[in-house]
């Protein structure tokens, strides 16, 4: 065996650190004065079909904004955004045309009020519903608005919708043209600005705890009751509001243009946009709503005959075909949505530059005795958050041998092991270096192929299907001959409760079933995640023997990952010691005993 | 001035037919740092969540200052001056670490929905003093570094110390803290340690429930020692340390 070897334990250096998560700040009333600046000359410019759409865009990116205070914000599942815009309509409607009501800004103020009550009554049911029971309750309100707008148009003699006025300011009537879209803009403006000081301040942090843990954030002193009847009273006067300058853009109210589909466009919205971001309402609302206008530009761009005539006749269908396929893509692949994941993926390009430059590798001089069965050259793992676990490291584990990686509490043991058992792989996770098994390199391998290779993994929880019996897990691992195992003295207790389900196992015996089913799977190297966790210092020391019985018949190879820095001393062959995602030292057990981080490492067998 | 800080009284709790509590009792003076331990399962920390507000208690009272506390949300004890850790730091570990230990100054400030809203001039100067009143208490505890992260990529001892540092912003008349010690390492247990130390300093009433009995001696005037809901009883860590059934309590088995 070679000299114990020690690299530096200085901390990490500093750009490993997922520190400052401040950006370089451009001063926000610079922000601001880009994107008014840019709005007006757009406004001017744009042509009235282009003008018609960002019209609808920038009312419904209002309401967007408005609904994402609720449920991206706080967490609270509503599908009453239709029914709010319908009330805001509606109310808008009926005073069109009155003398001294309908005039502007009053249909817009009262639109306000009546959100807010609306917002008050909605909030109601919150305070004892959540997730899906709040969504179907807020339901409700959207049938009863259907139902009430329904009897108000055959009252009014108006079955296909009710006239409205167009917004007068100073005399002029605002038609179609660059004063109507100056003023949604700024409604939007002023939106954005409200719900960004609500969300940057105090609120929104009582909103973010309510959305975690509503009994945490209560036990925190947070009023659970008065911010959430907040996020709905703010929400609805917001989706009120937008609702009425629809009705006044579009100079008709009709209950069909309120219905539930409607509803769940602007939660399609949040979806793809990104819930829980402002600018991502913003971008939801301009996707769903330029999108058929897009379609329909490029089909009648098309020659009217074969592919075009089809896509022109089918435009509708296809469009919301499109939407599916995005609310599903998103779902699955960027469930966070599309702002934060650019946000992430521009922060992670920012970050990476300096970082590949630093890290440097631990010098690769592990144990010499005989060929590895599994070689991890310089992996790192990155977290979506930007944090990166694994920073470097390169171990290896030798033909029938057992090795143990130690350290603290998130010094990156468990993600090592999860990126060399393919987790990371379904993660999206980002993984950079080598994972050989035998010299094929696993690293972008299923965790179900990387077991067929024989790399399996021994998690640390979850290690066995509660309701399956013993015999049950064993058939599973491997149909014939399984029950042979049982015939080892260790695994006799297994044996004595082939019937029972595993879920009355006690932990040792659950350690044990999952170590004699990964036996079963013919692995090369066992990747055993803390064994002895929550096991009393006798049990640890027989699955010790286990394992110790594993290498010696079969001739397995181990890693193991492993807190207990007692236990893990005593079984292994070679120990790495690792820090702040990176190896920082390792040599046989005996000299690794007395070392500094041990110290720091629980010790309590 | 009550002459306690913090008094439970025959404390009953009950899930369904099991009974969690079974008639607890004590008091912490101003100032102390008491100490509750068990085995697992002992109903130490069914105890802090009576006190806290979280659950309601069966019968029974709880007083903070004298003042009854057993039938007021747990919001509105927070609001009264005590303040709790978690067991558990995984309810807010998406928040930044400088956002959580802000939100443990909600006693102390005063969010609006109107000034946040609509005076954002006024609403960010408030927000500049409530974050730098955040930076000095993590600095308080050595935490400074890690303000910007995400609690939920730091080291366990490291999420306890920064639960430790939030409770203590809202300047707590009383303090509660769920094993502060559990899941972490030596090392990470002394930086524990060291915050306890600095709180107890402040002169926060404090009540720490932990498995590591080390622990609870070295910080602890006395300690409550529940088994199976019940009181074995109160005294200086030493005194009920010697007693057999206390010892029995925790090994198991009757000590010889």
């Amino acid at each position: 065996m070679s000299e114990l070897q020690i690299s530096s334990l200085a901390p990490p250096a500093e750009d490993t650190v997922p520190a400052s998560r401040a950006r370089r700040r451009v001063p926000a009333w610079a922000v601001w004065l880009a994107a008014s600046a840019l709005f007006v000359v757009f406004a001017f410019t744009a042509n009235l079909f282009v003008l018609l759409v960002a019209g609808t865009v920038l009312i419904y990116a209002m309401s967007a904004v408005g609904l994402n205070l609720v449920m991206g914000q706080a967490g609270l599942l509503s599908l009453g955004n239709a029914a709010l815009m319908a009330v805001g309509a509606y109310l808008t409607g009926m005073l069109s045309g009155v003398p001294g009501w309908g005039v502007f800004p009053i249909p817009l103020l009262l639109s306000a009020v009546i959100g807010a009550v609306v917002g008050l009554l909605i909030a109601l049911p919150a305070l004892r519903l959540r997730g899906v029971y709040l969504a179907l309750a807020t339901l409700a309100l959207q049938f009863i608005v259907a139902f009430a707008g329904d009897q108000y148009q055959e009252g009014a003699n108006a079955v296909s919708g009710v006239q409205v006025d167009p917004i007068r300011i100073g005399g002029a009537e605002l038609e179609l043209g660059p004063g109507i879209i100056l003023l949604l803009g700024a409604f939007l403006g002023l939106t954005i600005a409200v719900v960004r000081g609500l969300t940057r301040h105090a609120p929104g942090r009582m909103w973010a705890a309510i959305r975690e843990s509503e009994l945490a954030a209560s036990a925190l002193g947070v009023n659970a009751t008065r911010w959430k009847v907040a996020a709905f009273v703010v929400s609805s006067i917001i989706i009120t509001i937008s609702g009425s300058l629809l009705a006044s853009y579009n100079l008709l109210v009709s209950s069909e243009s309120f219905s539930l589909d409607f509803a769940i466009s602007f939660i399609v919205m949040l979806i793809i946009g990104g819930m829980g971001t402002i600018s991502g309402a913003v971008v939801g609302a301009l996707i769903v709503v330029a999108l058929p206008f897009v379609l329909s530009t490029v089909a009648n761009a098309l020659p009217q005959e074969g592919f075009g005539e089809w896509l022109g006749d089918n435009v509708f269908y296809i469009n919301n075909g499109l939407y599916g396929v995005l609310v599903l893509g998103f779902l699955l692949y960027r469930p966070e949505g599309m702002v934060p994941a650019l946000r992430a993926a521009f922060d992670r390009r920012r970050r990476a530059e300096p970082a590949t430059v630093a890290a440097p590798s631990v010098p690769d001089e592990a144990p010499d005795t005989g060929p590895a069965v599994l070689e991890v050259r310089d992996l790192t793992v990155t977290y979506h958050s930007g944090a990166r676990a694994v920073d470097g490291v390169s171990l290896r584990v030798p033909e029938a041998s057992i090795v143990a990686v130690l350290g603290r509490n998130g010094a990156g043991k468990t993600s090592t092991l999860r990126a060399i058992s393919g987790f990371f792989k379904t993660e999206q996770v980002g993984l950079t270096g080598r994972i050989l098994l035998d010299g094929k390199d696993i690293s972008r391998t299923s965790p179900s192929s990387t077991t067929a290779l024989g790399g399996v993994l021994v998690p640390e929880r979850d290690k066995v299907f509660p309701s399956l019996t013993v015999g049950e897990h064993l058939a599973l691992a491997a149909p014939h001959g399984a029950r042979d195992i049982l015939q080892r003295p260790h695994f006799a207790r297994l044996a004595e409760r082939l019937d029972q389900p595993a879920g009355l196992l006690s932990g040792g015996e659950r350690q044990l079933l999952a170590l004699s089913v990964a036996a079963l799977l013919t692995p090369r190297v066992l990747l055993v995640d803390e064994f002895s966790l929550g096991l009393a210092p006798a049990m640890t020391q027989k699955v010790s023997e286990v394992i110790r019985e594993l290498r010696d018949e079969q001739g397995l190879s181990v890693l193991l990952v492993e807190q207990n820095a007692a236990a893990a001393l005593a079984l292994a062959d070679w120990v790495y010691l690792m820090e702040g995602g990176r190896v920082v030292g390792q040599g046989p057990p005996e000299s690794m005993a007395d070392h500094d981080l041990l110290m720091g490492v629980p010790n309590h067998a | 001035m009550p002459e306690t800080a913090l008094e439970v009284s025959d404390a009953v709790l009950r899930f369904g037919g099991i009974t969690a509590l079974d008639g607890v009792g004590f008091d912490v003076a101003p100032g102390e740092t008491y100490g509750i331990i068990g085995p697992n399962g002992a109903g130490k920390t069914a105890l802090l969540n009576c006190v806290s507000g979280v659950y309601r208690l069966d019968s029974g009272s709880v007083r903070l200052f004298g003042q009854r506390i057993d039938r007021t949300a747990p919001n509105r004890i927070a609001a009264l001056g005590l303040s709790r850790t978690f067991q558990n730091t995984e309810h807010f570990t998406r928040f930044t670490v400088l956002d959580y230990v802000m939100l443990g100054r909600l006693r102390r400030s005063r969010a609006s929905v109107l000034r946040s809203a609509f005076a954002w001039p006024l609403a960010e100067r408030e927000e500049r003093g409530e974050r730098r009143l955040a930076h000095e208490a993590l600095a308080r505890f050595g935490l400074d570094h890690v303000a910007a992260e995400e609690i939920a990529d730091l080291p366990y001892g490291v999420q306890k110390r920064i639960d430790i540092a939030r409770a203590v912003q809202g300047e707590p008349r009383v303090l509660l803290l769920d094993e502060p010690t559990s899941g972490t390492t030596t090392g990470e247990r002394k930086d524990v340690s060291q915050a306890l130390r600095a709180v107890s300093e402040q002169g926060i009433s404090t009540v720490v429930v932990d498995h590591d009995v080390d622990f609870v001696s070295r910080h602890c005037t006395r300690v409550l020692v529940v088994s199976h809901g019940k009181s074995l009883g109160c005294g200086t860590p030493a005194e009920m340390l010697r007693r057999a059934d206390v010892v029995e309590a925790f090994l198991g088995v009757p000590a010889a």
